[in-house]
This record gives structure tokens, C-alpha cells and sequence, in this order.
């Protein structure tokens, strides 16, 4: 029988005895030394032409023949917990390790709230009283009124975050209208003269920046002669670590409108914020399709001087034919405002467009409703969709901003679930569907 | 897995015996019991129970050079070992005939 070279051989059994003494190392130091001494010497004398886990099996299967043949016990407890191989521990613990991490570092993410106001603000009006830890700036509505605040945003945090969108159709039911938030200049947090349009910031742990809010007093209907109505924090959308999130941020003071004493303020239907039309003047239309209903929906620009922002309004056509989702054919679809138009005027180009519109639940009571927009097609490219529940005799506001093209077709499919149960799709179509005639401004 | 059970119980006889005819070390008795049939047996249970019976005095152990590879571990038996031997043999043959009997009996039943 030829044998290998004692070194080869010496070589193969060192390392199966060291696998075979790391399986019982639940044994003590001294008898498992001489133990495995032995074996190395033993296991040298088997021929050679194979590989010695393959003729004698794995390492662990060999220890626990030797155990039985020697007499030893088997191990217990710990001994038997150390018998796992390293690496596996290893594992393990990596593993518990990167779920810790992760936990943790999800929980604080997900509390994560770094913003604040800062050193700066300016809310004009009258001092009212204290509300929410702080004095109310009272501001009596006075129809097409500009009204225009500023703070400096601070990020508390140890963490650069990135300011991505301040989300203004938060406020669709306050009386005043947000048109448009621009942002100072760094290190200037006053006068706003040289404040640009919003755009994504970075804020440096301690580091602040001033912000521009401007709206218009032009949404009066939902309030009664005298009535108070009070904002006191604004939501902030924010990406930390690459995630993003949403914050309140408190302002620095709550801003209470109050209506007034005697006589009803006009008020302009749905308004729509920032530019007018395409050249500034004229009208457009928006033509919703949903559940075989054509929701055309007009906007006109601003007539100078009316306060008036822009007027829009809704009718329904017939003449479309897209079938009405199951189950939902008691859920009107409405458009309450519409869109920027771009002022460039560019039709068939894309331009970003502010959707909102409500889903009106009353006709179904009992019926919960969801409606979450599924992929993007056609001329509206983008969401997010605010996902929005329709409670009881409730009515909600889906709003989001989309992208679409002015004058061509363009769909988004909405997934409408009720009752937990899906209902099927409500497709909206923004375009100009042929045969459709514009119906006359109301 | 019987077969695997029964072999253990009688390992020590069967090893003690290949060393009475004489002197041997591990591969060899491996390869010996396996040439006699018991080809369930393992080269742990080998080791390890020469190792045990050299632990209680039946066996006695010395290294040998050997000239196509290491030295090997040639082991034999003591008089203790050999009267072991000599026990187990009784023994085993005691069991053997009463296990036949009692297989036997099973057999006139199933007649």
C-alpha cells in the first residue's frame, strides 16, 4: 500500500485532527491535548489517496464516534454551545449586530425632527392672545389681501439635512392662500429682495436660512362672521441619511385670521396659486375624466386689480366613455383646483402642475375609501399622490404634484379600495378629449 | 442502525482478538475488521477504543519506525487484556445462545 509523504500526510491530518479537537472543546485543555496529539499521529497512518473528511466523514461526526468509543460524555449546555464553529458565531453576531444598528438607527431616523424656527421672523398683524406657548399674530381677513410672513428655518440636529419641498396645499382650508414660499439669500433673513424661488437647500447642523411665505387672503366660505381660524406649524419635507421626511415645524408665532364681524366676503371659488395662464392672460382648460364623467374644468388668469387669483370651476360631460370603476359609481370624482400654467405658455411642453382633487364620500355612508395613485402614465409623470382616507360622509383632498403636457392626452390610474375591499380604478385624465366642448365660465 | 449499535457493544472483544493473533496498529485493525465482515465500524471507534482499552491496562502501546511513511503506534495486549479476552469470549458466546434460543422459539412459533 503506497502511502503519502509523512509531510503531505502530516500536513492533511493536522488540520482534520485541529477540526476534530475544535469539536470538543467542550473538554478540558489537558485530556483533549493528548487526545488530539495522538489522533494527528494515529490519522498519519492512514493511506493516503483520498482526502481524510471524505474517508473518515465530516470532523464533527468523527469527534462524536471517538466520544462514544473513549467513554466520553456527550456535551452539555455550554460545551455544547462551543462547539459551534466560530464563524458561525461570528455570523450571529454580525448578524444581531446589523439588526441592533438598523433598529436603532430606524427608530432614530424615524424621530428624527432636527427643524426649527430660528433667530428670525417677521409676522405682521395685531398681537392677540397667547396660544400654543406663544402670542397669536391676528390678522383680519380682508378679501385679495397679500399677506406675507418670514422666518429663518434652523436645523437643531447633528446631521446635515437636505430642505427638499415645503408642501403649501397643506393649507387648502385656511383662509389664506399660500402662493408661493421663496428662500433668502445665506446669512439674510430680512426684506426678501433678493429672495429666490424655492429651491432644495442643505442645512448644516446650527445653520439657518430664511424662508418667504406670500399668500393671498382669498378663501373665506368655510367660515362664519367673527371666526377665528389658526395655523401655528407648517410641514417641511426634509431628506436625512437619503431618506426623506416630513416635519411640522412650528412657526413663531400662530397666525389667526379672523373673519369679519357683519356681512359675507366674496369669495373666489378654487383658486389657483402662482402664474396665470399661458401669456399671462386668457383662460385654459383642464378636461378630468373619471367614471364616465368628463370633469372639464376652466381656469381663467386674474383679472387685474379683482382679487381675484385666478378663477376655476367644474362641470360634467357625458360624452366621454370610460367605464366607472366597480362598486364606485356613487363616488363623484371632483377637481377643486387646478394647475400652474407656466408662463412661458408653452403648450404641449410639460410644466408642473399642482393637482387636487377631492373625492366626496357623502353619498356613501359607512363606506371607508382609499385612493392611492397607481404608476404615472401618459402625459402625468410624476406623483406623489397623498394617500387619503374617506371616512364616513367625509370628504378628503387627494393633492400631489404631477407633470403633464398642456393640450394632449394624459391619464392617472388611482387605485380606490372601499371598505378594505378594492373598488377598481379611477382614471383621471387631464386633456382634451375630442368631441369635448369646452362649457361657458360660470 | 441495529448493526451499527450491536458492533459497538462488541468492538472491544473483536479488537482484542485481531491483537491476539497479533501485534497491530490502527489502519491495520481497521482494515482487518473490515476484511472480517464488520464494515459498519469507524475509524474513530477504532481509535478511540484502543485508546480506552490501553487507558484500562488490557493493551500496551510502542511507537515503530516505519520505512514507507511516520511511525505507527503498534499495540498488544497485557495478561489483563488477554483475560479480558478470555471473559468476553464467554460472555459473547453465552449471549449468542441465548439469543438463539430465544430466535428459535420465535422460529417454532411461526410454524
Amino acid at each position: 500500500m503506497k502511502l503519502m509523504p509523512w509531510t503531505s500526510r502530516g500536513t492533511a491530518a493536522d488540520a482534520y485532527a485541529t477540526a476534530v479537537g475544535r469539536e470538543l472543546r467542550d473538554l478540558r485543555r489537558e485530556p483533549r491535548r493528548r487526545l488530539i496529539t495522538d489522533l494527528r499521529s494515529h490519522l498519519a497512518e492512514l493511506p493516503s489517496g483520498s482526502d481524510l473528511a471524505t474517508v473518515l466523514g465530516p470532523p464533527q461526526q468523527y469527534a462524536d464516534d471517538l466520544r462514544v468509543s473513549r467513554g466520553i460524555a456527550p456535551p452539555r449546555g455550554w460545551g455544547r454551545i462551543r462547539r459551534v464553529r466560530l464563524r458561525v458565531w461570528i455570523a450571529v453576531l454580525f448578524a444581531l449586530s446589523t439588526v441592533i444598528v438598523g433598529t436603532v438607527g430606524g427608530i432614530w431616523i424615524s424621530r428624527y425632527q432636527p427643524l426649527e424656527r430660528g433667530s428670525f421672523s417677521n409676522l405682521p398683524g395685531a398681537e392677540g392672545d397667547r396660544a400654543f406657548g406663544a402670542t397669536n399674530v391676528v390678522v383680519d381677513y380682508q378679501q385679495g389681501a397679500t399677506y406675507q410672513f418670514n422666518f429663518s428655518l434652523r436645523n437643531s440636529g447633528g446631521v446635515a439635512v437636505d430642505v427638499v419641498h415645503i408642501p403649501l396645499q397643506q393649507l387648502l382650508d385656511f383662509p389664506i392662500v399660500f402662493e408661493e414660499v421663496r428662500l433668502e439669500q445665506p446669512g439674510k433673513y430680512c426684506c426678501a429682495g433678493d429672495a429666490v424661488p424655492f429651491q432644495p437647500f442643505t442645512l448644516n447642523p446650527g445653520e439657518e436660512r430664511g424662508l418667504v411665505f406670500r399668500g393671498v387672503l382669498s378663501h373665506c366660505q368655510s367660515f362664519t362672521n367673527g371666526a377665528y381660524s389658526t395655523i401655528e406649524s407648517l410641514e417641511v419635507d426634509f431628506r436625512v441619511l437619503g431618506i426623506t421626511k416630513s416635519q411640522q415645524v412650528m412657526l413663531p408665532q400662530p397666525i389667526a385670521v379672523r373673519m369679519p364681524g357683519t356681512g359675507t366676503p366674496q369669495c373666489p371659488l378654487p383658486r389657483r396659486p402662482q402664474e396665470g395662464p399661458p401669456n399671462g392672460t386668457g383662460s385654459d382648460t383642464l378636461y378630468v375624466l373619471s367614471g364616465g364623467t368628463a370633469l372639464v374644468v376652466q381656469a381663467i388668469a386674474p383679472v387685474p386689480g379683482s382679487g381675484d387669483l385666478a378663477r376655476a370651476s367644474w362641470t360634467r360631460s357625458t360624452s366621454c366613455s370610460d367605464s366607472p370603476p366597480p362598486g364606485l359609481t356613487a363616488v363623484p370624482v371632483d377637481l377643486i383646483v387646478s394647475r400652474n400654467f407656466g408662463s412661458a405658455g408653452a403648450k404641449n411642453s410639460p410644466v408642473p402642475v399642482d393637482l387636487h382633487f377631492a373625492m366626496d364620500n357623502s353619498a356613501n355612508p359607512g363606506a371607508v375609501i382609499l385612493a392611492q395613485p397607481e404608476s404615472p402614465a401618459h402625459c402625468i409623470r410624476s406623483g406623489p399622490f397623498h394617500i387619503e382616507q374617506l371616512d364616513n360622509g367625509d370628504m378628503y383632498v387627494m393633492h400631489g404634484v404631477a407633470e403633464l403636457q398642456t393640450g394632449t392626452c394624459g391619464a392617472q390610474m388611482i387605485k380606490v379600495d372601499a371598505n378594505g375591499q378594492s373598488a377598481g380604478d379611477v382614471r383621471l385624465d387631464v386633456a382634451c378629449p375630442p368631441g369635448v366642448t369646452p362649457p361657458p365660465l360660470p | 442502525m441495529l448493526r451499527t449499535q450491536l458492533l459497538k457493544g462488541v468492538l472491544d472483544i473483536a479488537v482484542l482478538a485481531i491483537l491476539d493473533e497479533e501485534p497491530s496498529y490502527g489502519y491495520a485493525i481497521l482494515t482487518r475488521l473490515e476484511e472480517s465482515g464488520l464494515h459498519d465500524v469507524g475509524d474513530a471507534s477504532v481509535y478511540g477504543t484502543l485508546r480506552r482499552l490501553e487507558d484500562v491496562g488490557h493493551l500496551r502501546s510502542q511507537m515503530v519506525s516505519s520505512e514507507s511513511g511516520p511511525p505507527r503506534r503498534y499495540f498488544s495486549l497485557t495478561p489483563t487484556g488477554r483475560a479480558a479476552l478470555e471473559a468476553g469470549a464467554v460472555e459473547w458466546g453465552e449471549l449468542q445462545d441465548a439469543l438463539a434460543t430465544l430466535l428459535d422459539g420465535r422460529d417454532g412459533r411461526g410454524r
